[in-house]
């Protein structure tokens, strides 16, 4: 019998995020390296814990081993409990046939046992691929206090941005009385951050109609949502006012990056308080030589470097020739850069090589035309060999034997 | 594999010779590497090398060792079956606190008689190096021996005082231990490894005891060599011997050699250790980082050069520091300069603070003292 748990978080973490190109091919998009040592799922996963929810389900689906080795028993999150913790949570062969989740609201439908084995009062369902630090207890607390069925987070997004989200327009009370998916003429600057709390009670009973309804597209944002505001159940927003980043293109995970070497954007990793939890490699401290230069970066353990390194942030065992430069750049763990050679904008994916005298990315002052320009991306263990050159926005998943590419 | 061997450690023998570094923790404990401490080494190689139920004598001092090994989740040895074991004082009624091997192995007599394996490996903690014990059981074996004695002949410039230097025949059979003042480079000097077996062990401890005879360098391996099988197994790799706070010091700087790191540290046998989930280090804008190495959770905004940093510390605009040690989450203010200072953990050095020591006389700054 599992003890009672008031709030259950359920982690959406199955989608392709295919706008990630070659860096999702072999691992689901919440399990994309960020920070220099941190996977995506980290963020919801530490936020959980430090809201003092202590059962937690992975939805995974799309490429899972990464995931699900990541995550493994929950240790190092301290989800590890004997009748709490994590629980990664695959699509399942049942009695009346074996389904694909077909939408994020029929992923928490397929797993209502495991949600009712903790008989919770609240569901907390999240995105995997966002990058913050929230209290998840101070959003429940006010969704308590205003009695609602659910309470979804929105962040203040500009007037210009707010056609690229999901727009939510409140009453005064902060109830909300209308959905509306990137408008062109947004009525108000309040974006969803893909966050919602549910009271489970009515939640169970949506998901249940949802999945009757043959026509739905069993999507929270589409479906179960505005299905909820038709039939008039309290609906409120919670403002949150911190740091949050949908990591879903290369040019926001590169952005969300480069953002933890701003001093001035308010996302801070470091201390005890609200500490972020990752699985950690087993490496010796970094090691910078006599030839270094390092400025304003990050760099985790087991690196090697005798660069030069600027606005840049390096993984677990990244190994750095002499002469080589790095600017404005994310490599991800074991990728080497050889003797000499030069990297610019880009994001070099996990192990992949980057022999002598080769170029990658270029900068985007070098182009009249900004819209040729973008940040260049070599896949999971390419080999860019002597002397070759990647040009910017280039997305590299086979080896690079010669020439430009 | 688990094999057949249990290990032994000594947690906290030769204290009285880093007596600074000591004075609140054990040997087992301190700090070494940026982000080990010195048990970590002994853990990972009896760990890679199959020895997987292991128990840690201690004496005093243990509260930071008791932190840091916990269940011994870190080292894969969190299990069912064997597993880590802190062994302090008195777990046996009657069997108190000696100050000798002999006596503390007495004093978890238990724990030995309830193990299953069939031989004993006793460690010190005060040797940083990754050794493979597996051939060495396996010449124990082949050699039926009564005690294998690990040795190096390959010691620096300094030599070692105190040392248990060993002449042996052709077959690597040990003819004479002898205690000498200052073992030099080419002698076969013992380095605190011994595999031998849990029934002969546990004989000679309690005839040590019935008789006093309780220094198991002299009275045991030195007096009575003729009359065990004695044989010495050699150990050639890189390791570093820490019984002195100048060789700590050295031994930390032997880690910016870059063959010394591949030595030490490599994929397939790994140095575990506890690990803090620090964000990565971060070196801002003016920061010069020369020949060093740092530890994650780091802020640097100064200049370091020859230097181990260790986890958490903040190093100041405008500072320098060279040729230093600096533990966790000490703090060296803008403006400050420090060479050849060990700092251990939590020192605050103040704004504009200049600190020196000697290359042969680092100056070492206790916990949480504030400058």
């Amino acid at each position: 019998m599992y003890p009672k748990q008031k709030t259950v978080a359920m982690i959406l973490a199955g989608g392709q995020g295919s706008r990630l190109g070659v860096l999702t091919r072999k691992l689901a998009k919440p399990a994309v390296p960020f920070g220099g040592k941190y996977r995506i799922i980290d963020f919801p996963l530490s936020n959980c814990v430090n809201s003092g929810i202590k059962a937690v389900g992975v939805l995974t689906q799309y490429q899972p081993l990464v995931l699900n080795e990541y995550i493994g028993n929950g240790q190092p999150w301290d989800l590890d409990g004997t009748y709490e913790g994590v629980t990664c949570l695959s699509p399942y062969q049942q009695m009346d046939g074996a389904y694909w989740y077909s939408g994020t609201a029929n992923a928490i439908y397929r797993n209502i046992n495991f949600i009712e084995r903790y008989d919770p009062e609240y569901v907390v369902v999240l995105s995997g691929d966002h990058i913050y630090k929230m209290d998840y207890s101070k959003m429940i607390k006010q969704h308590k206090k205003t009695n609602a069925a659910c309470t979804i987070a929105v962040i203040e997004v500009s007037k210009e941005e707010a056609s690229r989200f999901g727009i939510l327009n409140t009453n005064p009370d902060g109830s909300i009385y209308e959905f509306e998916e990137k408008p062109a003429h947004p009525k108000s600057t309040n974006a969803s951050m893909g966050i919602y709390v549910f009271s489970w009670n009515k939640l169970r009973k949506y998901l249940e109609a949802d999945a009757a309804d043959e026509k739905s597209s069993n999507d929270f944002g589409k479906d179960v949502l505005p299905a909820m505001l038709n039939a008039g159940e309290r609906m409120f927003a919670y403002a949150f006012d911190g740091y949050w980043k949908d990591v879903g293109t290369i040019d926001s995970l590169w952005d969300a990056n480069m953002d933890l070497l701003n001093p001035n954007v308010p996302i801070d990793l470091s201390g005890e308080k609200d500490k972020i939890y990752s699985r950690n490699p087993v490496m010796h401290p970094q090691y910078i030589g006599e030839n270094a230069n390092i400025q304003n970066s990050l760099v985790a353990d087991g690196c090697e470097i005798d660069g030069n390194l600027e606005f840049s942030v390096l993984f677990p065992g990244v190994k750095i020739g002499t002469g080589a430069t790095i600017t404005d750049s994310i490599l991800m763990p074991g990728a080497v850069v050889e003797d000499g050679a030069t990297i610019e904008y880009s994001i070099i994916a996990e192990n992949a090589v980057i022999r002598k005298n080769a170029h990658v990315g270029a900068k985007p002052e070098e182009f009249d035309n900004r819209d040729e320009w973008g940040v260049a991306v070599i896949g999971e263990g390419v080999n860019v060999a002597e002397g070759c050159s990647v040009a910017p926005k280039a997305m590299i998943d086979t080896d690079v034997t010669g020439g430009n590419q | 594999m688990k094999n057949n061997v249990l290990g032994l450690v000594f947690g906290n023998n030769h204290a009285d010779r880093i007596e600074s570094l000591t004075s609140h923790r054990a040997v087992a404990s301190v700090p070494f590497g940026g982000k080990y401490r010195l048990i970590d080494f002994t853990l990972s190689n009896m760990t890679n090398s199959g020895v997987r139920n292991i128990g840690i004598i201690v004496n005093k001092n243990f509260f930071s060792l008791m932190d840091h090994v916990g269940s011994g989740k870190s080292w894969d040895l969190s299990r069912k079956n064997g597993g880590v074991h802190l062994l302090p004082p008195y777990i046996q009624s009657g069997r108190g606190m000696g100050s000798s091997e002999i006596e503390a192995i007495y004093a978890i007599e238990r724990f030995l008689h309830d193990s299953n394996e069939e031989y004993v490996l006793l460690c010190e903690c005060g040797m940083v190096a990754n050794i493979d014990f597996e051939p060495m059981i396996q010449q124990h074996a082949d050699t039926e021996a009564d005690f294998t004695v690990m040795y190096v002949n390959n010691l620096d410039s300094e030599g070692r005082k105190d040392a248990l230097s060993m002449k042996m025949n052709s077959e690597n059979r040990v003819e004479e231990f002898s205690i000498v003042p200052c073992a030099k480079s080419g002698e076969n000097v013992t380095v605190g490894a011994i595999l031998t077996n849990k029934k002969l062990l546990m004989k000679v401890v309690e005839e040590c005891i019935s008789t006093n005879k309780l220094n198991y360098m002299k009275d045991v391996l030195q007096s009575e060599v003729q009359k065990y099988r004695c044989f010495g197994y050699h150990f050639n790799g890189y390791y570093s011997l820490i019984s002195s706070q100048e060789e700590y010091f050295y031994a930390n700087m032997s880690l910016l050699k870059k063959e010394n790191r591949q030595a030490l540290f490599n994929d397939t046998k790994p140095i575990y250790t506890k690990v803090r989930d620090d964000m990565p280090s971060r070196y801002g804008l003016g920061s010069s980082v020369k020949n060093s190495l740092i530890a994650q959770g780091c802020i640097i905004e100064g200049e370091v050069e020859n230097s181990i940093i260790a986890k958490g510390v903040t190093i100041g605009k405008g500072a320098k520091v060279s040729n230093c040690i600096i533990m966790q989450d000490t703090k060296v203010g803008d403006n400050a300069t420090l060479g050849y200072v060990i700092a251990d953990k939590d020192v605050v050095i103040k704004d504009n603070r200049t600190l020196f020591g000697y290359d042969t006389f680092p100056i070492y700054i206790p916990s949480e003292k504030v400058l």
